[in-house]
C-alpha cells in the first residue's frame, strides 16, 4: 500500500507503525492456520474410502531415507534462502559475485529433491496393512480399496512447486534490495519475477487438484479430501492475495507511485509473502512429506 | 487521484449525519460503540426478561421452546459479541488516545472500520430475526448439532457469518490498539507508566489476536460442512465432534478474559482518583494482567470436563485453572489495598467499583469450584454455572463498565450524571443482580440443568425461580433509572469542567469534551500520574486562553472507504447466505460485493491523509 | 506526591458499610435458608448423595464450599472494614502507598496454600476416576437420542438368533433399573447431537457424543429409591423434555424385572386391551416401536414399549405414567413434548388417514401399553 506523501512519524519504539501492523496480522495468520494445520493432523488417518493403487511390500529404510531426505532438504533450502538474503543485504555484495555459490546450491537442492523423490515416488504398503486399515484387497492384487487417500499425493510434483514458491521469496528479497539501492529496474523486474513464481505455484496447485477431483477425491469425500482442500486452498487463497497486492504494487512503480522512499511499503509486502511461503513449508512437511511416508 | 468530484466528494466537513458515517475521530467512534452497545444491551435484555418470565414458574407456555432456544442463544451471543466487547471498545477507542498522549489511534480509518463491521456484523446477525430463524443452538453452538441435518433452519448460517464479520472487527482493532500503544506514548510515557486500563487494552489486544483466528477456523470447517459438505463434524465420516469444542474453547477461554481485563484496568483507574492514593502493586497488577492472559490460553478444556477426556488431560486443565486463581486473587487483594488507608469518597463511579471487586470475587469463587473435576460433574451445564458466568460478566464487567461510563461521562459529554440518580442506579442493580443470579447457585445445587425452558413441578424448582423473576424486574427498574440518569444529564446536567473527580491521568487535563486534536502540545510524562505531580506542567498548555484553537495541528480528512469496504464485506457474507438458497444469484452478489471490497481495499490505500480542500476543521 | 487533603467534601453519612452489605446479606440469608431446606428433599439435589461416589463428590464438595466461604467471610470482612474505616472525612489524608511486597508475598502464598488445600484432593479423586470397573460390575450401556434415552444390559436378552450362545443386550427405554450395593459400569453414546447422562443423586454427568463413546466414572448405588436423571448438554427443541427415572432396587427385584421384561407378556387382561394390542400392529406403532415377545413389533427408531405399564413415567421421564397421560401422548403428544419427533399425534391425523385413532382407539391401546405390567 503506497501512500502518497511518506511523512514517517516518531514512534515510542522507533519501529514504523505499519511494519508493526503487518507482524501484529502475521501473528494473528500464524494461529489461523495453526489452527487448519492442527485440525488436519487430529484428523490423519481417520478418512473414509477411496480406491487406490498399492504395489509390492514397502521397505522400511526407503521411509527413513525418505523422511530424512525431505527434512534435510527443507532446512538446506531454507539455509540457501537466508544466507542469499544476508549476503546481498548485509554484506552488500553483487549478485554477480554470487553466481557460482548460487548455483553450486541450487545444484545441492535439485539433487536432493531428486533423492526425495526417488524415495517417495512409490509409497507402497502390504497387502496385511491394506486390510489393517480397513479396505478391502481387490482381486487383481494391485489395488486397495483403500480407507487412506494420501496417495494421491505426488511428492516430486509438489516439490517443484515447493522450490517455484521458495524462489519467489528469494525474487521478492531480490525486489526489495533493487528499490532500496534505487535501481527501479531492477525493482520491477524482480517484483514481476515474484509475481510469475506465485502464478506459477498456483498453477501447480490448480493442476493438483484437478488431478485429485478426477481420481475421486472431493472435499466431500473423506476427511482427507475436507481437510486437505480447506488447508491448501487457504493457503492458496493467501498466495492469490499477495499475488494482487504485488502485482498491485508493479503496476504503481511503473505509475511512478513506487520509489525509493517507499521501500518500506514493499518490505511490508515482502513480510507477508515471506510468511505465505514460510507456511507452505510447514503444510508440505505436514500433508507430504509425513503423511507420504507413514502410514496412518 | 482525480476522482473527488460531486458525490463521490471526499468529505471533510466536521458536522452533519455524513460527518458521523465518515467519521475517522477516535473519540467519535468511540461514542458510536457505546451507543450501539447500549442498544445492544437493551435488546439482549428484552431476550432475557423474557426467559426469566418463560421460567417463572413450572409448565408454562410463554413461548414455545423453538423461540425459547432462539432467545438464549441470541441473548448469550450478544451479550459476550454485541455488548460487552464493543463496550469495551468504546472505551479504548475514547480514551486511549488520551490515556497516552496522543492525537488519536495509529491507523484512524482502519478504526472507523472495525465499528462499521462491528455494527453491520450486528445487523446481519439480527436480521435473522426477520426472516424467524434466529440461531437456536446456544452461544457456543456445539457440533453436530449445527450441522445441517440437526439444524436445518438458516440461523446457524447468520450466526456464523455474523460472527466472521463481526471477528474481522475485533482483530482489526486489535491490530490497532497493539500499534497504537506501543508506538504512539508521549514522551517519557513509559509502559509501567501507563494507566493500567492501557495496559489491559494492551494484552486484551494480543489474546485477541491470537484467540480470534481459532474460531474463524472454527466457523469455516462449520461452514464448509454446512454448504459443501465436508466432513470435519461428521461423525460417520470418522470426525470428532469435540474437534469444534476444543476449537471454540480455545479462542473460548481468552475470550472471557477479554471480557473481564478492559474491566479490571477500569477499576484500577477509578480506585486511585476516589481514594486520594496510587494503586497498590501497580507492577503486580499489570503482570498479574499479563500471566493471566497467558495462562488463559492453556486452561480451555476445562469447558469440557464432561466430555470423556481422560484423566490426564482432565487433571492437567484442572491443575491449571487453579493455577490462574492465583494472578485474580493478587488484583484483588491489591484493590483492597489501594482502598485500604485511603480517604475513600463514596462517588457512583465507586460505588460501581466495589461492586466490581466484590460481585467478581464471588464469582472467581464460584469458578474455582468448577475448576475441581468431580464437583464439576454434578456443577456443569446446571444453573450453578450459570451463576458463575453472571456473576463475573454481569457483577464483573458489567459493573466495572458502569463504573467507566458514571467516570468519563463527564470527560466526553461535558456535563455530570447525578448523584443522587447514580446512587439509585447502583444500589437497584446490585439488589437487582444478587435477588436474579445468586439464586442460581442454589437452584443448580437442586439440579436445574441450563437451557431448558420449562421444568416440571415435581422438580421442586418453583419458588426459587419466581423470586429469581422478580429480581430481572429490579434490574430492568436500575437500567431505566440509568436511562433517566443519562438524559437529564444530557439536556440539562452540570457543567463538569476538565477534572471534576480531581483525577491523576492525561485525560483530565484537556477540555471535556476534548478539542477534537486532543492536546495542543503532546505533554512529557515524567510519573503515573501526572496530574498529581507537585508543579505539574501537564495541562498548562491546554489551559483555557492559551489554546489557540489547534489551527497548527493537522488532523486526518473523514473518509468513507471504512464504511463502504465494511457494507461490502457484510454484503459478501450475506451474500454467501443468497447462495446457499440460489447459487447463481448468490455467486453475482458474492462477485458484485467481492469486486466492490477489493476496489475500495485498493482506493483505501491510495487515499491521502489529507485533501488539499480540506477545511481541516478547528473545533 | 502532593495530593491535596480532601476538604469540605460532604461525607454521605448514611453510605457506611453496614448499609453498604445489609440488602445482599440479608437475601443471601433468606436463600440460604430455603436453600437448606430444600436440599434434602429435592428430587434432583446434588446434595443428597446415595451412592459411595456421589458422597465422595458431596465431601470435595463441601471442603470447596467451606473454604470459598472463609475466603469471602475474610474478603468482605476487610472491604466492609476498609470501607467504613478509611471513609473521606474533613482532615482526612490518605497515605500514599505504592505497595509493600512482603505484603504482596504474602497474599501470592495464601492462595497457593488454599489451592493446595483443595487442589491435592481435587487431583486425586481425578486420577481415582479412571479406575477400572470392577469385575463383578453391572455393566448398562445408555445411548442417546434426540430426546430419549435407550437404556441396553449388554448380555441379559434375549438369545441371538444369529450367534447362538450369545445373548443380545436387553433393551428398554427412560427407566434405569440398578441394584442397589452392585457397582455400576455404564458406557454411553449417542446416534444423533451430543446429549449427556446425569443422575444428581447417584453420579455426576458425562456427555453422550457421537463417534465419541464415553464411559462413567463407576458406583454403587447404596440405598433403594426411585432418583431423578436428566439429559444435561442442550441437544436442541426438546431438551428440556428429556428427563429418566433411575429405580435402584434389590437384587431380587432387579432380577425379577430383567426376567419379566423379556417374558412374552401374558394375554391382555381385558376385551379393551385385546382390541388395543390389535391397533399397536394395526396403527404402525409396531414400525418404530419394539415389544419383547410380540411378534411384528420390533420397531428400532423410538423407544421399546415392553413393561410400560411397570414405568414410573412416558415421554422421557416427564409426566407421570396414568391413563389420561398416555391418552394424550398418543392423540397429541406435541401438546405434552412440543418439538418430538418422528411420532405422528394420533388423534389429531385426519379421518381419512388410516393411521388416524379415535378416542375410544386410543383408549383401547393405552390399556393395552400400561396392562403389562410385573403384577
Amino acid at each position: 500500500m503506497a501512500h502518497v506523501e511518506p511523512i514517517e512519524e516518531q514512534t515510542s519504539t522507533g519501529l514504523n507503525n505499519r511494519k508493526l501492523l503487518m507482524w501484529a496480522f502475521l501473528g494473528s495468520d500464524c494461529m489461523f492456520f495453526g489452527a487448519l494445520i492442527s485440525t488436519f493432523m487430529v484428523y490423519r488417518g481417520r478418512s473414509g474410502t477411496s480406491i487406490l493403487q498399492f504395489h509390492e511390500a514397502h521397505d522400511a529404510i526407503k521411509d527413513a531415507i525418505g523422511i530424512s531426505v525431505g527434512t534435510l532438504s527443507i532446512i538446506l533450502i531454507l539455509l540457501a534462502v537466508v544466507a542469499f538474503a544476508v549476503n546481498l543485504i548485509v554484506m552488500n555484495r553483487g549478485v554477480v559475485k554470487q553466481i557460482i555459490p548460487a548455483v553450486l546450491t541450487l545444484f545441492v537442492i535439485v539433487v536432493i529433491f531428486q533423492s526425495a523423490w526417488i524415495a517417495g515416488h512409490h509409497p507402497e504398503f502390504t497387502a496385511h496393512e491394506c486390510t489393517e486399515m480397513g479396505g478391502i484387497v481387490l482381486p487383481d492384487n494391485e489395488s486397495c480399496e483403500l480407507i487412506l487417500a494420501e496417495n494421491v499425493l505426488d511428492i516430486p510434483l509438489t516439490s517443484i512447486s515447493t522450490f517455484v514458491l521458495l524462489m519467489s521469496s528469494l525474487s521478492m528479497v531480490m525486489a526489495l534490495a533493487a528499490l532500496e539501492r534505487n535501481n527501479l529496474p531492477g525493482f520491477r523486474t524482480w517484483l514481476t519475477a515474484t509475481c510469475l513464481l506465485g502464478v506459477a505455484f498456483l498453477g501447480f496447485q490448480v493442476f493438483e487438484f484437478n488431478a485429485f477431483l478426477q481420481e475421486g477425491l472431493t472435499p466431500r469425500e473423506n476427511l482427507f479430501g475436507s481437510t486437505f482442500y480447506v488447508l491448501t486452498g487457504f493457503h492458496g487463497a493467501h498466495v492469490t492475495l499477495g499475488v494482487l497486492w504485488l502485482s498491485s504494487l508493479v503496476v504503481a512503480s511503473f505509475k511512478g507511485k513506487v520509489t525509493q522512499k517507499s521501500a518500506l511499503d514493499v518490505e511490508i509486502a515482502g513480510l507477508y509473502w515471506h510468511f505465505v511461503d514460510i507456511v507452505w513449508i510447514v503444510i508440505f512437511s505436514v500433508i507430504y512429506l509425513i503423511g507420504a511416508y507413514g502410514i496412518g | 487521484m482525480a476522482a473527488y468530484t460531486g458525490l463521490l466528494k471526499r468529505p471533510v466537513s466536521p458536522t452533519g449525519v455524513w460527518s458521523w458515517l465518515t467519521t475517522i475521530d477516535h473519540k467519535r467512534i468511540g461514542l458510536l460503540y457505546g451507543v450501539t452497545a447500549l442498544t445492544m444491551f437493551f435488546i439482549a435484555g428484552i431476550e432475557a426478561v423474557i426467559m426469566r418470565l418463560q421460567l417463572s414458574s413450572s409448565d408454562q407456555t410463554l413461548v414455545s421452546p423453538e423461540i425459547y432456544n432462539q432467545l438464549f442463544t441470541m441473548h448469550g451471543t450478544t451479550m459476550v459479541f454485541m455488548v460487552i466487547m464493543p463496550m469495551g471498545a468504546a472505551f479504548f477507542n475514547y480514551l486511549i488516545p488520551l490515556m497516552i498522549g496522543a492525537r488519536d489511534v495509529a491507523f484512524p480509518r482502519l478504526n472507523a472500520f472495525s465499528f462499521w463491521m462491528f455494527l453491520f456484523g450486528t445487523l446481519l446477525m439480527h436480521a435473522s430475526f426477520l426472516t424467524m430463524s434466529a440461531p437456536a443452538m446456544g452461544w457456543f453452538a456445539y457440533a453436530p448439532l449445527t450441522s445441517l441435518e440437526y439444524s436445518p433452519t438458516n440461523g446457524v448460517d447468520y450466526w456464523v457469518l455474523g460472527l466472521q464479520v463481526l471477528g474481522i472487527a475485533s482483530m482489526a482493532a486489535a491490530f490497532n490498539f497493539v500499534v497504537t500503544i506501543i508506538n504512539l506514548r508521549a514522551p517519557g510515557l513509559t509502559l509501567m507508566r501507563m494507566p493500567v486500563f492501557a495496559w489491559m487494552t494492551l494484552i486484551i489486544s494480543f489474546l485477541l489476536i491470537f484467540a480470534f483466528p481459532v474460531i474463524t477456523i472454527a466457523l469455516t470447517l462449520l461452514q464448509f460442512d454446512r454448504w459443501v459438505g465436508t466432513n470435519f463434524y461428521n461423525a460417520a465420516a470418522g470426525a470428532d465432534p469435540l474437534l469444534w469444542q476444543h476449537l471454540f474453547w480455545v479462542f473460548g477461554h481468552p475470550e472471557v478474559y477479554i471480557l473481564i481485563l478492559p474491566a479490571m484496568g477500569i477499576v484500577s483507574d477509578i480506585l486511585p482518583t476516589f481514594t486520594r492514593k496510587p494503586l497498590f502493586g501497580y507492577p503486580a497488577v499489570v503482570f498479574a494482567g499479563v500471566a493471566i492472559a497467558f495462562m488463559g490460553f492453556g486452561v480451555w478444556s476445562h469447558h469440557m470436563f464432561t466430555t470423556g477426556m481422560g484423566a490426564w488431560a482432565n487433571g492437567v486443565f484442572s491443575f491449571a485453572t487453579m493455577l490462574i486463581a492465583i494472578p485474580t486473587g493478587i488484583k484483588v487483594f491489591n484493590w483492597l489495598g489501594t482502598l485500604w488507608g485511603g480517604a475513600i469518597q463514596f462517588k457512583t463511579p465507586l460505588l460501581f467499583s466495589i461492586g466490581f471487586i466484590s460481585m467478581f470475587t464471588l464469582g472467581g469463587l464460584s469458578g474455582v469450584m468448577h475448576a475441581i473435576v468431580p464437583v464439576d460433574t454434578q456443577q456443569q451445564d446446571t444453573y450453578f454455572i450459570v451463576a458463575h458466568f453472571h456473576y463475573v460478566l454481569f457483577g464483573g464487567s458489567l459493573f466495572g463498565l458502569m463504573a467507566g461510563i458514571y467516570y468519563w461521562f463527564p470527560k466526553m459529554t461535558g456535563r455530570m450524571l447525578s448523584e443522587g440518580i447514580g446512587k439509585l442506579n447502583f444500589w437497584l442493580m446490585l439488589i437487582g443482580f444478587n435477588m436474579t443470579f445468586f439464586p442460581m447457585h442454589i437452584v443448580g445445587v437442586l439440579g436445574m440443568p441450563r437451557r431448558i425452558y420449562t421444568y416440571g413441578a415435581d422438580q421442586g424448582w418453583d419458588s426459587i425461580n419466581m423470586f429469581m423473576t422478580i429480581g430481572a424486574f429490579v434490574i430492568v427498574a436500575s437500567f431505566l433509572a440509568f436511562m433517566v440518569n443519562v438524559i437529564r444529564s444530557l439536556q440539562s446536567g452540570d457543567p463538569a469542567g476538565d477534572n471534576p473527580w480531581k483525577a491523576a491521568t492525561l485525560e483530565w487535563s484537556i477540555s471535556s469534551p476534548p478539542p477534537h486534536y486532543n492536546f495542543v502540545e503532546i505533554p512529557t510524562i515524567t510519573s503515573r500520574y501526572p496530574l498529581w505531580e507537585k508543579d505539574h506542567s501537564v495541562g498548562a498548555a491546554q489551559a483555557h486562553g492559551h489554546d489557540d484553537g489547534g489551527h497548527a495541528v493537522h488532523m486526518p480528512d473523514p473518509s468513507y472507504w471504512p464504511i463502504v469496504l465494511s457494507a461490502g464485506i457484510t454484503m459478501l457474507a450475506g451474500g454467501l447466505l443468497i447462495w446457499k438458497w440460489h447459487q447463481i444469484l448468490g455467486f453475482t452478489v458474492i462477485s458484485t460485493f467481492g469486486l466492490l471490497a477489493l476496489y475500495a481495499t485498493y482506493r483505501w490505500a491510495f487515499e491521502p491523509v489529507n485533501e488539499p480542500n480540506s477545511e481541516e476543521p478547528h473545533q | 506526591m502532593g495530593i491535596p487533603p480532601s476538604t469540605g467534601l460532604k461525607v454521605q453519612r448514611n453510605m457506611t458499610h453496614r448499609k453498604f452489605l445489609r440488602g445482599p446479606v440479608m437475601v443471601g440469608l433468606l436463600l440460604l435458608l430455603v436453600a437448606v431446606l430444600s436440599a434434602c428433599t429435592n428430587p434432583q439435589t446434588t446434595f443428597s448423595p446415595k451412592s459411595d461416589t456421589a458422597q465422595s463428590i458431596q465431601t470435595l464438595y463441601l471442603l470447596v464450599i467451606v473454604m470459598a466461604s472463609i475466603v469471602m467471610v475474610g474478603f468482605f470482612g476487610v472491604l466492609g472494614f476498609a470501607l467504613f474505616r478509611f471513609r473521606d472525612r474533613p482532615g482526612r489524608i490518605a497515605s500514599q502507598t505504592h505497595g509493600n511486597t512482603k505484603l504482596e508475598i504474602i497474599w501470592t502464598l495464601l492462595p497457593v496454600a488454599v489451592l493446595i488445600i483443595i487442589g491435592a484432593p481435587a487431583l486425586i479423586a481425578v486420577a481415582g476416576s479412571a479406575k477400572a470397573p470392577d469385575e463383578d460390575a453391572l455393566h448398562i450401556n445408555v445411548v442417546g437420542h434426540q430426546w430419549w434415552f435407550e437404556v441396553q444390559y449388554p448380555g441379559m436378552g434375549p438369545e441371538d438368533p444369529n450367534n447362538p450362545g450369545e445373548r443380545l443386550p436387553l433393551i428398554t427405554a427412560n427407566e434405569v433399573h440398578l441394584p442397589v450395593g452392585k457397582q455400576i459400569y455404564v458406557t454411553l453414546e449417542s446416534v444423533d447431537v451430543i446429549h449427556s447422562f446425569w443422575i444428581p443423586q447417584l453420579i455426576g454427568k458425562t456427555d453422550m457424543i457421537p463417534g465419541h463413546p464415553n464411559e462413567l466414572q463407576t458406583f454403587t448405588p447404596q440405598e433403594v429409591g426411585v432418583f431423578y436423571g436428566q439429559c444435561a448438554e442442550f441437544c436442541g427443541t426438546a431438551h428440556s423434555h428429556m428427563r429418566f427415572r433411575a429405580v435402584v432396587e434389590s437384587l431380587g427385584d432387579f432380577n425379577e424385572w430383567a426376567v419379566a421384561l423379556q417374558t412374552p407378556p401374558a394375554d391382555p387382561a381385558s376385551e379393551l386391551a385385546a382390541a388395543g394390542q390389535t391397533l399397536f400392529l394395526a396403527k404402525g406403532c409396531a414400525a418404530c416401536h419394539t415389544i419383547y415377545g410380540m411378534p411384528g413389533a420390533a420397531g428400532k427408531m423410538g423407544p421399546n414399549l415392553t413393561l410400560l405399564g411397570d414405568r414410573r413415567t412416558i415421554g422421557a421421564g416427564i409426566v407421570d405414567n396414568t391413563d389420561e397421560n398416555l391418552r394424550q401422548w398418543i392423540s397429541n403428544l406435541q401438546e405434552i413434548k412440543p418439538g418430538a419427533l418422528h411420532m405422528p399425534s394420533f388423534g389429531l391425523l385426519p379421518a381419512e388417514n388410516p393411521q388416524h385413532m379415535s378416542d375410544a382407539e386410543i383408549r383401547a391401546v393405552s390399556a393395552f401399553l400400561r396392562g403389562m405390567a410385573l403384577n
